[in-house]
C-alpha cells in the first residue's frame, strides 16, 4: 500500500479536492455499518498504554472492544440506543450517556469516539473541520475541536481507507493502526 | 502422574525458555476475532520477552523491573513497573514455581486434546485478571494455556519447539526505546516501584 512521505506537499485545499472529499464522505455515511480491527495506542502527557481494538459500528450503535496484550485481557464500551455501558474495568459497569466522559473517569485516558468514528474512516466528524490534502488527493492532516488528526498511511482500496491514523490535542494522544478494515473471521 | 506433577517435572530447575508460539482469541459467542503468533522467551526468575512477529508487530520485554511494550506502528513504547504486570500472565508462574501457588488455586483438570490439565483459579478475589487459565501438558512440557476473561472472551496459545535453558543472546531482556517514539507510563528508577491503573 502506498505510504504518504512524511514531507507532503499540502497543496492548499481547493474546490476539486473539496468535491472530491465530499463525495468520499457521502459514500461512508450510505454505509453505516462498518468495522475495524488493529491496535490503538492512548497517552495523556506521559500517561498512557495500547492494546487491541476492534471496532463494530452500527449507525449510532457502537460496541468497542479493547483488550491487552499477551492476556488479551479486555474491556468494552458499548452505545445501543443512545445509552452507553463500560464494561470489564476493574469496579464493574458504568453506565451513562457519553462515551468520552465514561472513559475519560473510568481511565483517564481521552478518546473522542464520535469524531473517531468519522476521522478514522478519512471524514470529517462537523462542518468546522479543515482538512489538508496530500499528493493523491486524500487528506493528509485534518483539523477539528483542537484536534489534528495525521493520515499516515491509506491501502489500496478504492476509495482508499486509512490504516495509520494519529490524532493529537495539547498533550492527548490517539494513535490507530488498522490491521483489518471489517472484523470478520480472520482468513488464517 | 497427574498434570500438576507433569507441570512441575517441566519447570523442575528450569532457568529458561525459548519458543513459539501461536495465539487464537474467541469472543463471548465463541467467534475467533484475532490469530497471532511470534516468539516467547523466559529467564528466571522474572524476566519474559514476548515478541509478536504476526499480523504485526509488537515487542513485550519484562526485564526484572520494568515491562516495556513497543508498537512500531504507533510508534509508542509504554513501560510500567514489572510487579504490577507479573499478576497478569500465568507465564510468569512457570519460571517461578512457587508464584504458582502463591498467586493460584491449582487443579487438576483430567486430560482432553491429548493434553494433561491443570487449572488455575486466582487466589486475589477482587479484579481478578482473569476467571480461569488453564496449562496442556504434554511430554514436551507446556504445550497450551487457555484464559478466560471476566468479558467471556477466550485467549488459547499454543506453544512449539521449547528450548530448554538456551544461552540467550546479549539484551534479549533488555528493551532501549528507539529515538523517535513516543514514552509513555512510568520509568522507575531501581529504588521505588508504584503500581499504575490499567
Amino acid at each position: 500500500c502506498a505510504t504518504a512521505p512524511r514531507q507532503i506537499d499540502t497543496r492548499p485545499a481547493d474546490a476539486a479536492l473539496l468535491a472530491a472529499q465530499s463525495a468520499r464522505e457521502a459514500a461512508l455515511a450510505a454505509q453505516p455499518d462498518w468495522s475495524f480491527v488493529g491496535r490503538i495506542a492512548v497517552s495523556a502527557g506521559d500517561d498512557g498504554g495500547s492494546g487491541r481494538i476492534e471496532w463494530r459500528q452500527h449507525g449510532d450503535d457502537v460496541a468497542i472492544r479493547l483488550a491487552a496484550p499477551v492476556t488479551r485481557r479486555s474491556w468494552s464500551l458499548i452505545r445501543e440506543g443512545g445509552e452507553v455501558r463500560l464494561e470489564g474495568l476493574d469496579g464493574g459497569t458504568r453506565y451513562g450517556r457519553d462515551p468520552q466522559v465514561l472513559l475519560y473517569e473510568a481511565t483517564g485516558w481521552l478518546i473522542p469516539f464520535d469524531a473517531l468514528g468519522a476521522w478514522v474512516r478519512g471524514a470529517r466528524a462537523g462542518a468546522d473541520a479543515r482538512i489538508e490534502f496530500g499528493p493523491q488527493g486524500r487528506p493528509a492532516t485534518l483539523h477539528e475541536g483542537g484536534w489534528t488528526v495525521d493520515y499516515r498511511e491509506w491501502d489500496a482500496a478504492t476509495p482508499a481507507r486509512p490504516l495509520r491514523v494519529f490524532a493529537e490535542r495539547d498533550d492527548a494522544r490517539v494513535r490507530l493502526a488498522i490491521e483489518r478494515w471489517d472484523a470478520a473471521t480472520p482468513t488464517p | 502422574q497427574d498434570a500438576r506433577a507433569r507441570l512441575d517435572a517441566f519447570t523442575q530447575g528450569l532457568e529458561g525458555l525459548d519458543g513459539r508460539f501461536h495465539q487464537r482469541v474467541f469472543d463471548a459467542d465463541g467467534r475467533l476475532t484475532e490469530e497471532s503468533s511470534g516468539r516467547v522467551a523466559l529467564s528466571a526468575p522474572r524476566q519474559f520477552r514476548w515478541e509478536y512477529e504476526r499480523p504485526f508487530p509488537q515487542l513485550i520485554v519484562a526485564d526484572g523491573d520494568q515491562v516495556w511494550i513497543y508498537d512500531p506502528d504507533l510508534e509508542q513504547v509504554s513501560v510500567r513497573p514489572q510487579s504490577y504486570e507479573e499478576q497478569q500472565s500465568p507465564l510468569a508462574a512457570l519460571i517461578d514455581p512457587g508464584e504458582l501457588d502463591r498467586q493460584f488455586r491449582v487443579s487438576d483438570g483430567g486430560s482432553a486434546d491429548g493434553l494433561h490439565w491443570v487449572v488455575l483459579a486466582p487466589k486475589k478475589a477482587e479484579n481478578p485478571q482473569f476467571t480461569e487459565a488453564r496449562l496442556g501438558i504434554d511430554a514436551g512440557g507446556l504445550a497450551r494455556m487457555t484464559i478466560a476473561d471476566p468479558l467471556g472472551q477466550k485467549t488459547e496459545i499454543a506453544f512449539q519447539n521449547w528450548k530448554r535453558d538456551p544461552d540467550f543472546a546479549a539484551g534479549t531482556f533488555h528493551f532501549e526505546p528507539p529515538e523517535d517514539v513516543d514514552i509513555v507510563g512510568q520509568q522507575i528508577d531501581r529504588a521505588e516501584i508504584t503500581p499504575l491503573r490499567p
